[in-house]
């Protein structure tokens, strides 16, 4: 029995030791890890519902955020399939209440990348944006890194 | 193909008139007997042919008025992305009877869960 536990809490250690050493950057900057936001720039129009499709061939998903204004702060529904992948599809819509309308972050994506791995190459694309009403909208997406705390 | 008259020799022509010629000559008492058995029919059509007309319009309109009034929902097509559940979320919030085709979890009714189904549905990216 006692044999047996030891055998666990090595196992255990050794599997923490190696998710470490693949989630951590390396010290000689073979992996970063990069945060992009999201943006809607809505105009005039209040965003209802959108879905985002995101890819990144080279680098993996590692973290999906929400946005920052009332009706989109939580996470965008996303697969969790798509972590530890280079494409993800983000949505999420907001029933109820005051829709936000101007130029929304609505996600925070996150991703490791590997060495020489370009962040341009991260590229997102509006598969869908609809008002409250649920009438189509065409806003402008843009993809940016995360450049510190603001909205 | 028609060949002019001129065409025949004019012996055919003699022979082809009198084998078609009628022994008796049509009178204008006939063609008073004629139109007079027609006319009465041709009449009765049309307060039919009105009435059909009026029913189609009143339904036509009827139709109309219940998809234009505020409190009838609006058409909506499946799209498979996330206009599904926000569609049916939509619905749900406003207390509006969703219909049973949207039961996407099958489990009977549809309720949040059928929204939440619908919006996995759509940002799936495993096969």
């Amino acid at each position: 029995m006692r044999i047996l536990r030891w055998v666990m809490v090595v196992l255990l250690l050794t599997t923490l030791v190696r998710a470490a050493d693949q989630a951590a950057p390396a010290a000689d900057g073979r992996t970063t890890f990069l945060a992009t936001d999201l943006f809607l720039d809505m105009g005039g129009a209040s965003l209802g519902a959108y879905q985002v499709e995101v890819n990144a061939p080279h680098s993996l998903l590692v973290g999906v955020e929400g946005g920052a204004l009332a009706g989109f702060r939580e996470a965008p529904i996303y697969d969790p399939a798509a972590l530890s992948h280079g494409r993800v599809i983000v949505a999420a819509f907001h029933v109820g209440g005051a829709s936000p309308q101007g130029r929304i972050r609505v996600a925070r994506l996150h991703w490791q990348l590997p060495a020489g791995v370009d962040p341009a190459e991260i590229t997102a694309r509006l598969v869908v944006a609809t008002d409250a009403a649920g009438n189509m909208l065409q806003p402008t997406l843009r993809v940016a890194p995360f450049a510190g705390d603001r909205p | 193909m028609t060949i002019p008259d001129d065409h025949l020799p004019p012996r055919l022509q003699d022979a082809l008139r009198q084998a078609y010629r009628t022994n008796e000559p049509f009178s204008a008492d006939r063609d008073a007997v004629v139109l007079a058995a027609f006319r009465p029919a041709r009449r009765r059509w049309i307060p039919l042919s009105a009435a059909a007309g009026i029913a189609l319009l009143l339904t036509g309109g009827l139709l109309f008025h219940l998809a234009s009034s505020p409190g009838a929902a609006p058409a909506y097509a499946r799209t498979g992305d996330i206009r599904d559940a926000f569609y049916v979320a939509r619905e749900l919030a406003a207390g509006q009877q969703v219909a049973g085709d949207w039961d996407a979890n099958h489990d009977g009714r549809v309720d949040d869960g059928d929204v939440r189904q619908l919006a996995m549905l759509a940002v799936r990216v495993s096969p």
